[in-house]
């Protein structure tokens, strides 16, 4: 639970905003990765990070409250 | 009167948030930074706790601190676009910490920006690696990863090492040139 929902200030999304993100600390192989949007192909996006469809991470950012609170869980399955 | 002086305060309010957004960081207190996240050390400056009483280190403000220190870093100190090499050094020092540390933000922020710098200043740039060449597989491996990140062409990556390597050549050791060159195979395309 130690996630958080933020924004990404050196990357945009397609509105020209910082790029809304969840910051997942310490994951495994990583100092930090996030969750935020690309396109397809999505590989491309990313260079450690998980990256999803831009309305999805929308909805999803929107949803959290507060922002860099420390309040968002993040479950990864295969 | 009254009315004048609450103006008066606003005003000073106004202008103590707009400092608080533009607060710069000076080099030495940006080098004491990175290396501190390098080493892993003065963590506990980064702290918050749980509503259940837990304490924990706060790995989000240690990562907003140092996105808030790039994002000043990686704007342009110098006319036309380009960087003095102080500037150089600390971007690349970016570089390396995103290396050691797998830290995927900083990695993909790099990936964007580092191309750029280094065709706006190409001499500043590899005058930086010839004198600290444990910054070079950190700098090549991410000149190499703006090839084809975000949508953007590899297309072009054969023609940059066509017109590049002669200078890289030129100004970097043997060992270093062998070490950039490896990431720069123009068969591999990023994936």
């Amino acid at each position: 639970m130690n996630c958080s929902a933020t924004t990404m200030a050196r990357k945009k999304y397609s509105k020209g905003q910082p790029r809304e993100a969840i910051f997942i600390p310490n994951a495994p192989g990583f100092s930090e990765i996030l969750i935020h949007m690309g396109k397809p192909p999505y590989e491309k996006w990313s260079d450690g990070c998980i990256v999803i469809d831009e309305a999805r991470m929308i909805e999803i950012y929107k949803a959290v409250t507060p922002k860099d609170g420390h309040n968002v869980k993040v479950i990864i399955t295969k | 009167m009254k009315h004048l002086i609450v103006g008066i305060l606003l005003v000073l309010t106004a202008c103590s948030y707009t400092n608080a957004e533009v607060r710069k960081t000076d080099e030495t207190e940006t080098y004491y930074i990175l290396l501190s996240n390098l080493l892993d050390v003065n963590q506990d400056q980064h702290t918050f706790t749980y509503a259940s009483g837990v304490k924990q280190l706060d790995s989000l403000a240690a990562f907003k601190e140092l996105e808030r220190i790039y994002t000043q870093y990686i704007q342009p100190d110098m006319k036309n676009n380009t960087y003095s090499e102080n500037r150089i050094k600390i971007i690349l020092l970016f570089a390396f910490y995103a290396q050691q540390h797998h830290s995927a933000a900083f990695n993909e922020y790099l990936a964007t920006d580092l191309m750029p710098i280094y065709m706006n200043n190409k001499t500043r740039f590899l005058k930086v690696l010839s004198e600290l060449p444990f910054l070079t597989s950190a700098s090549c491996n991410r000149l190499d990863k703006y090839f084809g990140f975000e949508g953007r062409s590899s297309d072009k990556k054969p023609a940059f090492i066509t017109e590049n390597k002669k200078r890289f050549t030129t100004m970097l050791n043997s060992s270093q040139m062998k070490e950039c060159q490896a990431l720069f195979n123009p068969q591999v395309s990023y994936q």
